[in-house]
């Protein structure tokens, strides 16, 4: 009889076999009842599993358990809206009756306007009749490509790779396992077509298929200092993402890019060459600088400790705890290019963070402050500078 | 036959949220992505929840890390905390601790497989063979070879870990 390989031996110390065939698990667990072989490394192999339990249990967080209630409030909140069904059959009537339209206009395009049976053919020539419709409504498709039509395409995406059906139909752009329901759950795709005239000409047009794969057309606009003084809190405001909130990330660099002043328009009209700009040398990456701790201190303030902050084995920048002037630390950190804020422990509870794009780096400042008075302090950082 | 959802989101909420930590390696982040599964889930109300919840929980941590990825390369404000959590403060010598010893087990996770690294996750927050090898795509054979595989390779991993930083503080 063969011994028990490993990967069964483990299905055993993980009481599995109850889902492996009847047959098999009752071979196993005879063999395993009779074989001392098996029976020694059945003891190895429950020390590496043992061994790896509790290497996974150092990395395990505390976990507390919120109520369920707001969770259910959220998802009654959430609730996507149906479209009703006679609305669907309203708008696939007006759907088809552009394409008849269009299809009309596509057979006469390059008809010569001639003969007696075209009297009346102000209305069919190709200058100004049904015959210019489907350029006309090319056109019009993109006059309008920068105009937010396309929203709905950018509401449908957020769980394109999660669990939004209807965006995974139209966008296919992540190829990964969806949740398991989705295709049973799956809205008709026609429902993120905006119902207007442009929707219908953009999805039968040949730049509608090209508007489906790229969510957002829209061209970033150019950068302007801002007028006036941008108030933190409006920013901080627009830019928080709710908790969980996977929007679409293309349409959101370019929605960020148009939307113009952004915080640190407020804070410099260029990038000032603060500490982010003297260590953004990617080469020096792996390697801590001590000489960067310095620019990472608020003039003024007293240094606790300089330590720095990696990602996995790779040195991603330094940090700096300072002491505020009533004793509270304020915690300055530089992450080089590369390196994500996420990856940087949660704000403690009663600290307020802000987080900046410095160059290619990052620039985060914590502490028991207000933002306004982050952003003084961030002033003075790089006023030191 | 309906489901409770009290009992799973009671026996399920921690497995995610340690299931999660260990993709986004931020533990607020990772309690974040878990009650959005759960809203996705009441919402959706699917017939095995635990096993839809893990699926969802999978997707948001792959969504969260392309997110990261992104937003390094826009000039953004990415979050504020802007609601008082009532977490006990810590020093940073406490957390600077707790960082280093994450990040060991991190490196170790990162010696694996992405397919083994999933199924040791899996199993690790609770999941069955059967369930693992739904998610990973596997047959349920071949799960307890890849979870041997990955539970070897991780303890070698750390071990080397741990030599190196022995030698680091023996400089």
């Amino acid at each position: 009889m063969s011994h028990v390989d490993e990967g069964a031996l483990h299905a055993y110390l993980d009481g599995a076999l109850d889902e492996y065939p009847a047959g098999e698990a009752r071979r196993i667990r005879q063999h395993l009842d009779v074989c001392a072989a098996c029976a020694d490394q059945l003891a190895a192999e429950r020390r590496v599993r043992e061994e790896a339990r509790a290497i996974l249990g150092r990395a395990a967080p505390d976990v507390d358990v919120p109520g369920l209630e707001e969770l259910k409030a959220r998802a009654r909140a959430s609730q996507p809206t149906r479209t009703p069904a006679s609305a669907r059959l309203y708008r696939l009537g007006w759907v088809a009756s552009v394409v008849l339209a269009l299809g009309v206009g596509w057979l006469l395009r390059g008809e010569p306007v001639q003969g007696p049976e075209r009297t009346g053919s102000s209305a069919l020539s190709p200058a100004g009749g049904v015959a210019s419709g489907p350029s006309e409504s090319m056109d019009r498709t993109a006059a309008t490509a920068d105009e937010p039509e396309t929203a709905p395409f950018d509401e449908a995406s957020p769980g394109a790779a999660t669990d939004e059906p209807a965006a995974s139909t139209l966008v296919q752009r992540d190829a990964g396992p969806d949740a398991p329901d989705r295709a049973a759950e799956a809205t008709p795709s026609t429902d993120a077509v905006p119902p207007t005239a442009e929707g219908a000409a953009r999805l039968l047009s040949g730049t509608a298929a090209a508007g489906l794969a790229a969510p957002d057309v829209r061209a970033p606009g150019p950068f302007a200092p801002p007028s006036s003084p941008v108030t933190l809190r409006g920013v901080l405001a627009e830019r928080q993402p709710a908790p969980g909130d996977t929007p679409d990330r293309d349409a959101e660099a370019a929605e960020r890019s148009s939307q113009g002043p952004v915080l640190t328009s407020a804070l410099t009209a260029e990038p000032a060459p603060g500490p982010a700009a003297r260590r953004r040398d990617p080469g020096d990456r792996d390697e801590p600088r001590d000489a960067d701790s310095g620019s990472l201190v608020v003039p003024g303030l007293e240094l606790i400790a300089v330590l720095p902050v990696s990602e996995g084995r790779t040195f991603a920048g330094m940090r700096a705890l300072q002491r505020l002037e009533n004793g509270d630390t304020l915690e300055v950190v530089h992450l080089a290019e590369g390196a994500a804020p996420s990856t940087l422990p949660s704000v403690r509870a009663d600290n307020r963070e802000i987080v900046l794009e410095r160059g290619a780096g990052w620039i985060v400042m914590r502490a028991p402050r207000t933002e306004e008075e982050l952003l003084a302090l961030l002033q003075r950082l790089e006023a030191g500078n | 036959m309906s489901v409770d959802w009290n009992d799973v989101y009671r026996s399920t909420f921690p497995d995610l949220v340690r299931f999660l930590h260990r993709k986004v390696w931020d533990a607020e982040r990772a309690r974040d992505l878990a009650q959005e599964a759960f809203v996705r889930a009441l919402r959706h109300e699917p017939k095995r929840p635990r096993a839809w919840l893990f699926q969802v929980a999978a997707n948001l941590a792959r969504d969260e890390a392309r997110m990261v990825l992104r937003r390094k390369k826009h000039l953004a404000l990415l979050r504020v905390e802007t609601e008082l959590r009532d977490g006990s403060a810590r020093s940073p010598a406490d957390e600077l601790a707790e960082r280093e010893r994450w990040g060991r087990v991190r490196d170790a996770l990162d010696t694996l497989t992405g397919k083994d690294r999933e199924a040791l996750l899996l199993w690790d927050a609770g999941q069955s063979y059967t369930e693992i090898a739904r998610q990973t795509g596997m047959a349920v054979g071949a799960v307890g070879t890849t979870l041997a595989r990955a539970r070897r390779r991780l303890a070698d991993a750390y071990r080397v870990g741990d030599r190196e930083q022995a030698d680091v503080a023996r400089r």
